[in-house]
């Protein structure tokens, strides 16, 4: 595959990758833009490299999901570990964007606040699957883990997140 | 009566309808997940590839940051070799030693036994030297032995 190419399917699957980084980043936006980036600069650079084992996506995917948790790492050496010299005390993780969460219609909320009780590999499985339209094997590929470890994840993750969709009014007393 | 018991005992129709009401469950799922997804793509900034510029930027960033905490490092290493106490510490110049001739070692001492004098100095004829009026350590008497008649 030819750069021009590659870069035409990045261009393509641009807005799927954003929903992907933005999930990878708890919605956070200006965060989710950065991953973006980087994952392009990666491969402009030829730091992450398509072999062709897997499909574009699925490796685009799991370029952005590195990356994202890199630069939670990175984060959280800064802010928690030097900012625990210079303040005193580790600043906590940024919330999600309460403007993304408010924004969108009354289904999309109930789904995003129902989808925050989930565990964070429960989320990225279901979000694969049914935001991404891939399937349970792509998924496990994006993720790095076993096939049965997906299923069980999106099984699990179904689950839970029918019931919590069923009874709203009970689930989001905390948030 | 008995086929409808039969098809009601029957797993395979338990099954089937699971799956039914699974599936059912399933596309209300992809239909929010869809819904979500048109709303966040919608709102998805324009693709742009990051300029040339951005990449030297950063790569230029992160050569300064390992060239700083390669001087942190060095400077660390050369502050605890030369303010570390002991053998690494440098002498000082007031008592050099001239040769190895007049070095003593600091247990010297230990070598000058009492009464080394008497096997030092060699005895001179006409020259008399009373050892008894030196003081003597006073002996423990021995008891006599009683001789039985």
């Amino acid at each position: 595959m030819t750069q021009t190419d590659l870069q035409g399917e990045l261009e393509r699957m641009h807005a799927a990758s954003f929903g992907w980084a933005l999930w990878c980043c708890d919605h956070r936006r200006e965060e989710a833009e950065e991953v973006l980036q980087t994952a392009y600069l990666k491969i402009m650079q030829g730091a992450a490299r398509f072999d062709g084992r897997s499909s574009l996506q699925t490796w685009f995917f799991g370029v952005i999901r590195r990356t994202a948790r890199e630069q939670r790492r990175r984060q959280w050496v800064r802010d928690g570990i030097l900012g625990r010299w210079f303040r005193g005390q580790p600043a906590p993780m940024p919330p999600p964007d309460p403007e993304a969460a408010a924004s969108g219609s009354q289904s999309s909320r109930a789904l995003r606040q129902a989808l925050q009780g989930l565990s964070a590999r429960q989320r990225q499985v279901l979000h694969l699957v049914f935001y991404q339209d891939l399937t349970v094997e792509e998924a496990s590929r994006v993720l790095k883990i076993s096939l049965g470890t997906a299923r069980t994840h999106f099984e699990r993750g179904k689950t839970q997140l029918r019931q919590r969709l069923a009874r709203p009014e009970e689930k989001h007393v905390g948030l | 009566m008995s086929d409808y018991k039969h098809k009601n005992n029957d797993p395979r129709d338990f099954s089937a309808r699971d799956l039914r009401g699974r599936d059912a469950a399933e596309q209300d799922l992809r239909a929010r997940f869809a819904a979500l997804r048109a709303e966040e793509e919608a709102q998805a900034p324009p693709f742009a590839l990051p300029s040339p510029d951005f990449a030297v930027r950063r790569s230029r960033w992160f050569a300064g940051k390992l060239v700083a905490a390669a001087v942190c490092l060095l400077a660390m290493a050369a502050a605890v070799f030369w303010l570390q106490p002991g053998p690494h510490k440098p002498k000082r110049r007031g008592d050099p030693v001239a040769s190895l001739a007049q070095w003593k070692s600091p247990t010297d001492f230990l070598l000058q036994t009492p009464g080394r004098e008497l096997l030092e100095t060699v005895p001179t004829i006409g020259a008399w030297r009373d050892y008894a009026k030196a003081p003597r350590k006073p002996r423990r008497g021995q008891p006599r032995k009683k001789v039985l008649p």
